[in-house]
């Protein structure tokens, strides 16, 4: 019997590359002309970039009087809240993920799977990294160090942490059935972080910044991801079948969301994957009544279930609170989008209602009833939101105009929520910035552009009533 | 047992009294393909049809006309004296169906989904109700589960049972017998029986002879 031999990585992939080029009818002159549109795109949208970039960072965010310390804690705790949701997402879709030709390879074949895998994790370290960058550039713009290279050195170092750390918690298996993780008790750390701030600069109890040199944050920037980067690769060989198909799914629905402009798509992969994981609830009766009553209660319950969503909009009552720290002219605007933001986490039932026919015959009753009883939920989350954020300011000062921009906010989450599936269909419109996609272009901005005119309404009224 | 007309359409003899269905000249096309040509079906309280025929014959289109979830090039479907209209209260209430499009709450329990749907109909007893639909479906042991844990086999059942603990004038059911087994197509074909004495008609597509030759008062062929 023949010694067999194990192909290396390298030859494999030149393997394969060869025959899919026999494969492809791509002739040189197309390969030409896509690199040179994307060369025209990176050199016109990047540039531009860059100069938008360096014209900001020459001129940082002014600050009020006496509030440096208070913006910098806010600045470190909206750098935590990113990071954790960062890590959420990233442990979403894998963020290793694989085609399922290559997880048949790696898996199934005797071809060495760190080796593999180990491309992949270079170019999630990559993007990581330059994420990270510009993250920590954003800060030091924001105030919080005036040495902006060593700023992204620091946040290149600390995207390449969460990558790399994220990799080396796919290949565990024990954290993923774990209903809590580290980044959510991050995530609820930061709330805190963010409501001292806010009470700090409200207060004026002054809670001194540390003095951090920027090259020693950097330097434990680079140190980290050195370490984390070396744990990953010493986990790639533990990444099974599991841990990698089940991020593809949500990667490729995140990636059919984006081109189809339909965020249903993706919210409804990562709902279903979500309550997979979750299995099963603790069974409960209705109490009787009439069926908006009934439904009201299914509502309550399922909100009660989705305790990340609730948790989001309790967090963004915050939000104005530290704008007004930042930056108080932008409180009233903020605000409105906030409360947007917020109660539209709140109206899932409805959106769930709106897409599914099957629904709505199996629950019997009108449409507007099934939706009017699926809108109570969030109009009282929004009048809870509302009130709570009314000391932040930027208010307008009429009682009449507030109530209306609360409506307003309402109508936004009902238009959002009420959106049907997305069609493809509609003409094209020529303008000065090239062909439009009017019909596709109206759906999608269904909802928001109901809040920007609020957010004009706020703007223009916030003089009026005294 | 209704008798067979040329054509594929098949009228049950004895219309008028009880009737909760009426199909007449229904026509149906996908751009140049015609689906349903003159279908008329005529279908009375305890009446079960059934509709047959090769895939692609048109008996789910058939069937989500009835429904009202797509709507017929020409002809009518009269539901005890109106026009379906899936949006129509009325339609909601009489109709219970099992479509190709079946789908629940991600985050209700089994159990909740249909206490839920028994509740939104004024059925008497809900919870007793549930309780033993849960039993004769065998989902006692996924009661606190959530849909989409289910297998495709017990969300079949969860559909069906979401028809049955509810009061209804028409079942319209789309392959019922999909993905059940043995022990759960004996229980379909007893259920059915049930439906009959109780009233109910109904209007389902199947493709297996032996459930059809057990339920079927009336068939409809399509397409053969």
């Amino acid at each position: 019997m023949s010694e067999l031999t194990v192909p290396s990585v390298r030859d494999l992939r030149q393997a394969l590359r060869h025959n899919r080029r026999a494969h492809s009818d791509r002739t040189l002159g197309d390969l030409l002309t896509d690199v040179y549109l994307l060369a025209f795109l990176v050199v016109l949208y990047g540039g531009a970039g860059a100069y938008s970039l360096r014209r900001h960072l020459s001129q940082p965010l002014p600050a009020p009087e006496g509030t440096e310390a208070s913006r910098a804690w806010l600045i470190v705790a909206l750098l935590v809240a990113l990071g954790a949701v960062a890590w959420r997402g990233l442990r979403l879709v894998g963020p290793l993920v694989t085609t399922p030709a290559v997880q048949a390879w790696i898996i199934s074949s005797p071809i060495s799977r760190r080796d593999w895998l180990i491309t992949p994790l270079w170019w999630l370290s990559v993007i990581a990294g330059a994420a990270g960058a510009v993250v920590g550039a954003a800060a030091a713009w924001a105030g919080l160090t005036p040495q902006f290279a060593l700023a992204a050195l620091a946040g290149a170092g600390a995207g390449v942490v969460l990558a790399a750390l994220a990799v080396r918690s796919q290949a565990d298996s024990r954290v993923r059935t774990r209903r809590f993780t580290v980044a959510d008790g991050v995530l609820a750390g930061t709330v805190v972080l963010v409501g001292a701030a806010v009470a700090d600069a409200t207060a004026r109890v002054r809670l001194p910044f540390p003095p951090v040199p920027a090259f020693v944050a950097a330097l434990v920037g680079v140190a980290a991801a050195a370490v984390a980067v070396r744990l990953a690769i010493q986990g790639l060989v533990r990444l099974d079948r599991t841990a990698l198909a089940g991020g593809a799914q949500v990667a490729g629905a995140a990636m059919s969301a984006a081109v189809m402009l339909d965020p249903a798509l993706l919210s409804g992969v990562v709902a279903a994957s979500r309550w997979r994981r979750m299995g099963r609830v603790h069974s409960g009766h209705w109490l009787p009544g009439p069926p908006a009553w009934v439904l009201i209660q299914a509502d309550l319950r399922r909100q009660w279930r989705r305790r990340a969503d609730l948790f989001i909009w309790a967090a963004l009552i915050l939000l104005p609170y530290a704008v007004a720290v930042f930056a108080p002219p932008a409180v009233g605007s903020a605000r409105i989008i906030a409360a947007f933001v917020a109660t539209d986490r709140l109206a899932g039932g409805l959106r769930m209602v709106v897409r599914t026919p099957a629904l709505r015959r199996a629950l019997g009753g009108t449409d507007a009833s099934l939706h009017w009883s699926h809108l109570a939920v969030p109009a009282i989350g929004l009048a809870v939101w509302w009130a709570a954020t009314l000391p932040a300011g930027g208010v307008p000062a009429a009682p009449v105009v507030s109530a209306l921009l609360a409506l307003g906010v309402l109508g936004a989450v009902y238009r959002t929520a009420t959106r049907k599936p997305m069609s493809y269909d509609g003409g094209i419109a020529d303008s000065p910035f090239g062909p439009v996609p009017v019909n596709l272009l109206r759906q999608t901005v269904r909802g928001p552009d109901v809040v920007a005119v609020l957010v004009l309404i706020g703007l223009f009224t916030s003089h009026l009533g005294g | 047992m209704g008798d067979r007309e040329a054509g594929g359409a098949v009228v049950a003899r004895k219309a008028g009294a009880n009737e909760v269905l009426r199909i007449k000249g229904l026509r149906r096309s996908f751009g140049e393909l015609h689906v349903l040509r003159d279908v008329n079906l005529s279908l009375r309280s305890g009446q079960i049809c059934a509709v047959t025929g090769p895939n692609g014959a048109g008996k789910t289109t058939l069937l989500r006309c009835v429904a009202g979830t797509i709507k017929p090039d020409a002809g009518e479907i009269v539901l005890l004296g109106h026009a379906v209209d899936e949006a129509d209260p009325r339609t909601r209430a009489a109709v219970a169906s099992v479509l190709d499009d079946v789908d629940f709450f991600p985050d209700l329990s089994v159990a909740e989904h249909l206490e839920l749907t028994a509740y939104l109909h004024a059925t008497p007893d809900p919870v007793e109700v549930v309780e033993e639909m849960l039993t004769a479906l065998s989902l006692e042991g996924a009661r606190d589960q959530v849909p989409p844990t289910l297998s495709s086999g017990q969300r079949r059942r969860l559909a069906l049972a979401s028809c049955f603990v509810r009061p209804r004038r028409l079942l319209v059911l789309d392959e019922p017998e999909q993905r059940l087994d043995a022990l759960g197509k004996q229980w379909l074909t007893e259920q059915l029986g049930r439906e009959k004495k109780q009233g109910a008609a109904v209007l389902m597509a199947s493709h297996d002879p032996e459930l059809v030759d057990a339920v079927a008062d009336v068939r409809l062929a399509i397409g053969e």
